[in-house]
This record gives C-alpha cells, sequence and structure tokens, in this order.
C-alpha cells in the first residue's frame, strides 16, 4: 500500500532506513544466539572437564550419544537464550498489539509509550498520532450528523404543514396550486441536501491530499462555465472570461466542485441580465482565480460566515443549503491555497489562491 | 441496487450484442466515480435519481437525435446537405468536397446546434488527444470554414468569448 504525502516525501527515506534497521536488528539477534548458544556450549563442557565431573575419556563415547548430548543440550540453551532476546524484542510487537486491537473495539483514548530508542518512539509517535485522528474523525463525524438532521428536519416539517393543510376543503384553487408548489420545491431542496452533503461529508473526512494530477485549469474552468450553459443562460447573463492558459498540480475532481459551486453560485445571485467576470492568472508563486458577479451582494456582517456549514443569506431567496462554500474553503485549504470574498456596492468577488508545487 | 444484474452488467451485455443503441443510466448512485464506471461500461448518458421528468425527455430527445444523425450519417438544414460518408456539403446541386479536419470539424459542431464546444474538446476529439500541435490549429480551421460559407444564410459558426464555437442553424 502506498501512501501519498504531498508535504513530506523526506519521509521515503526514513521509511527505508527504518525498515533497514529492523532487518539488521534481526539478523544480528539471530546471530548473537547461535553464537552464544555455541559459545556456552563449549565454555560448559570446558567447566565440567575442568572440575573433573567429566572425564575426557568419556569423550570417546559413541559418537551417536556425543551428538545426542550436544543437541540436546544446545536446543536448551538456545531456547533460554531466544526466550530472553524475544521477550525484548517482541514486547513492543505486543504493545502495539494491545493498542490496535483497543482502536478496533473504538477505544481511541488509548496511548502507548515503547520506551527511549528512537525508533521505538517514532512507531509510539505514529500509533498516538492514528489514535488522535481517529478520534478527531468520530468527534467530527457526530457533529456533522447532529447539523445534518436538524437540516433536514426543517423541510420535513414545512411539507407536513403543508400537506396537512392541503386536507382541508376550503382551500380555493390558487391556494392548493400554491401550496403543492411549496411541497415539491421543498422536496427538490432535500434531494439537493443529502447530494451536497454526501459531496460535503466525503471531503470533510480527508485529511491528506490524494490524487494529485497534472492538468490544464483554464480547459477545466470553461468546461465547468459549459456543464452551466443552461443556468447562465436562463437568465441571459453575460460572461466575460479572462484566462491564463495554465496548468496546476492538484486533484482534478475536488477542483472541479470549487469551480462549479463558484460559477453556480455567481448565477444564482446574479440578477437577470447581469454580467459575471471570471479571471484566471499564475505567476511563479501561484495560480489565482476569480469570479465576480452582481446582485444584492453580501452584507458587511455576514460575509465571515458564507463560508461556514449550512449558512445561507436568509434574506435572498435563491434556494441552495449553504454547503457550496463550506466545500469550496475545505478542499481550497487541502491544497494549501486561501479562499476570499469581498462584497461592496452589489458587487461580490471570490477569489482563490492556490500556491504552485 | 439491482437484484442478480446490475446496471453496468447489463450495460455490457447490451453494447457486445448492440453498438449503436443509445443507452441513458437513471440511477440513485450520483458520485463521479458511478458515472465514470457508467461511461466505460458503455453508457450515452447518465441522469441522478430523483429526475425531474421534464428534463429526461430532453436528454431521451438528444439521445434519439443523435441517434438518427448517426445512423443517418448525414445532416440536412433546408436546402442543405452534410454528407459524411462523402465529406461533402451541398447545396441546391453544388457540392463542395471538404479537406478531411475541416469537414469533421463542422459536422460535429453541427450535430450539436447551439451547444459551445471549447478548442480543447475539438481538438481532443477530431486531432486526437495525443496531437502535438496547439489548439491554433482548430482557430485556423475554424476561420477556413467560415470563409468557405460566408453568407450561407442556412448555418452560422459563432465564437463565444473565452470559451470557444458553437453552430447556429438558421430559425
Amino acid at each position: 500500500m502506498k501512501l501519498n504525502y504531498l508535504k513530506d516525501s523526506s519521509k521515503d527515506i526514513t521509511d527505508k532506513k527504518r525498515r533497514r534497521k529492523i532487518h539488521s536488528m534481526f539478523m544480528w539477534s539471530v546471530f548473537f544466539i547461535l553464537i552464544a548458544t555455541y559459545l556456552l556450549m563449549i565454555a560448559t563442557l570446558f567447566i565440567l572437564v575442568k572440575l573433573d565431573v567429566l572425564h575426557v575419556e568419556m569423550l570417546s563415547l559413541s559418537s551417536w550419544l556425543l551428538m545426542l548430548i550436544f543437541l540436546v543440550a544446545s536446543f536448551v540453551i538456545g531456547s533460554l537464550l531466544t526466550i530472553i532476546v524475544s521477550k525484548f524484542l517482541l514486547s513492543t510487537v505486543n504493545t502495539v498489539a494491545e493498542g490496535m486491537s483497543a482502536l478496533a473495539k473504538g477505544n481511541f483514548d488509548v496511548r502507548i509509550d515503547l520506551g527511549k530508542n528512537e525508533e521505538a518512539k517514532q512507531l509510539a509517535q505514529g500509533f498516538n498520532n492514528l489514535a488522535q485522528e481517529l478520534k478527531g474523525i468520530s468527534v467530527l463525524r457526530s457533529n456533522f450528523v447532529n447539523e445534518f438532521a436538524h437540516e433536514f428536519k426543517t423541510p420535513i416539517v414545512s411539507i407536513k404543514g403543508f400537506a396537512e393543510v392541503l386536507k382541508q376543503d376550503d382551500l380555493t384553487e390558487k391556494q392548493r396550486k400554491e401550496y403543492l408548489d411549496i411541497i415539491i420545491e421543498e422536496a427538490d431542496r432535500l434531494t439537493a441536501l443529502s447530494s451536497n452533503s454526501l459531496n460535503l461529508s466525503k471531503i470533510e473526512n480527508q485529511r491528506i491530499l490524494t490524487d494529485i494530477t497534472k492538468f490544464n485549469v483554464s480547459e477545466q474552468i470553461r468546461n465547468s462555465v459549459l456543464l452551466l450553459e443552461k443556468k447562465w443562460q436562463d437568465k441571459n447573463l453575460e460572461l466575460v472570461i479572462s484566462l491564463d492558459e495554465c496548468t496546476v498540480f492538484a486533484n482534478e475532481e475536488m477542483l472541479k466542485q470549487v469551480f462549479i459551486n463558484l460559477i453556480d453560485n455567481a448565477i444564482k445571485f446574479s440578477e437577470n441580465n447581469g454580467q459575471i467576470n471570471i479571471e484566471l492568472n499564475q505567476n511563479e508563486k501561484q495560480t489565482t482565480f476569480s469570479i465576480a458577479n452582481g446582485g444584492q451582494g453580501i452584507k458587511e456582517q455576514d460575509i465571515n460566515k458564507v463560508f461556514e456549514k449550512f449558512y445561507r443569506d436568509k434574506g435572498v431567496n435563491a434556494g441552495g443549503h449553504g454547503i457550496g462554500l463550506a466545500i469550496v474553503k475545505k478542499i481550497v485549504e487541502l491544497h494549501d491555497g486561501k479562499v476570499k470574498v469581498e462584497s461592496q456596492n452589489g458587487l461580490t468577488k471570490f477569489t482563490v489562491i492556490l500556491p504552485k508545487k | 441496487m439491482m437484484p442478480n444484474l446490475d446496471g453496468y452488467e447489463f450495460t455490457k451485455t447490451l453494447r457486445e450484442g448492440n453498438a449503436e443503441l443509445s443507452v441513458l443510466m437513471v440511477s440513485a448512485k450520483q458520485l463521479a466515480e458511478d458515472r465514470k464506471k457508467g461511461f466505460l461500461a458503455g453508457i450515452d448518458d447518465y441522469m441522478t435519481k430523483p429526475i425531474d421528468i421534464e428534463e429526461f425527455l430532453l436528454h431521451v430527445k438528444a439521445l434519439l437525435r443523435r441517434a438518427k444523425i448517426n445512423d443517418e450519417k448525414r445532416i440536412v438544414i433546408g436546402d442543405v446537405i452534410v454528407d459524411s460518408e462523402s465529406m461533402t456539403v451541398s447545396r441546391n446541386g453544388q457540392v463542395q468536397e471538404l479537406p478531411q479536419k475541416e469537414f469533421l470539424l463542422l459536422y460535429k459542431l453541427l450535430s450539436y446546434p447551439d451547444k459551445i464546444f471549447t478548442r480543447i474538446q475539438l481538438m481532443d476529439e477530431i486531432w486526437g488527444m495525443d496531437c502535438e500541435t496547439g489548439w491554433e490549429t482548430v482557430t485556423v480551421h475554424i476561420a477556413r470554414l467560415r470563409k468557405r460559407f460566408e453568407g450561407w444564410q442556412e448555418f452560422e459558426i459563432q465564437s463565444i468569448r473565452g470559451l470557444g464555437y458553437k453552430a447556429v442553424k438558421a430559425k
């Protein structure tokens, strides 16, 4: 299994070094056991002869018996030595195995200590980081589920309410149609909510950027614009597009989501016959994308809230769930980038800056 | 998901027997990997449940129109006949034979009227993904096409600033 660390390629070298170190430790242990067994055997024989317990004549016993004695003795001594050495080597493995099984049971508070040895410390550190991440993720997930459940209930309550009203006989045809339209609208919102939330949870649980490829980001932006063609044509919006041809190293699927969400928002909050400005340029340090649209704009006190999950401007009835920008922010951050928003005099501009890798 | 045989297997089996049939997949799965899997299996279009019936009908119409064009291998606009077998464009008996790339470019644009294509999309489709030349060659070919069909009322190739080109049929 290969892990893609974007930031830390020096880790490859330390991993190799560690592997070599562990292999040589094992080799030396086996070697030590064999040599020690041999030496102990010789020493024992020597001592026994010196103490007159064993007589040299005895050594001329049938060679089979001699070999048998040697075999038994080396077996005993070797086993004793191996037990002692292995306790030393395997205690580390045992501790880690116990820790793993605690994690598997769902206990993310477990931490291990493997002693002062540099290799052991690194191993313990790796394990403890893992436990920490798992704990973080489980907290995140339960928060997410709580917020999501709340967002979900609101349209459902609305649907139920209007359905109950529709049971009444004394409604006008106009009222009936209006309430049914509302029910349909809320149902559509729920659908979009679930698909967006699936995207969001996938991204929120990612800590490391994976699947990085080199691709033409200007073409990706053009494709994203074309994907939403119907929406901007319906509002008769003029698109002013000025893109440098450039390539980036990034997760293609995720960046596509960023552009689609930002362009979709710009379309949503534009007034009919308005204009949307899209720019892309690149220098040695970074790639900058910006999209600006006219319309109601964002109030100053709300401007920092737009990236929060489920935040929506209640004053504007433009649909949506407030997840799009949260997704954008998360993806941009995963790429070590920044996203900014400015809104003045009805002109709202979002800027995404991606550092060059 | 469907029991016994899922949509992807079904499509693969179908494609083996009939490469021409239009396939639109309607699925509850929405992730990019699911769509990609579908297209790799051989579908022509993908929609996610719950679907809007009107949108569904539009997708079906588009597929049928494409299938019809593929079948007939020609596009007719008023008096103009664009024939892909002979790579010619004729109007009122006057026949023009076009060089391959010019013809393919025109045919592509006219197969999807009002749809905007980027230069790179056209490059990839007609010149192939591994082509070394830049997309300026697309600009050049479009210019040639425009010159050829200058003043023709039946259709027009429009450029959309910052995006690409589209073919527009006369109303």
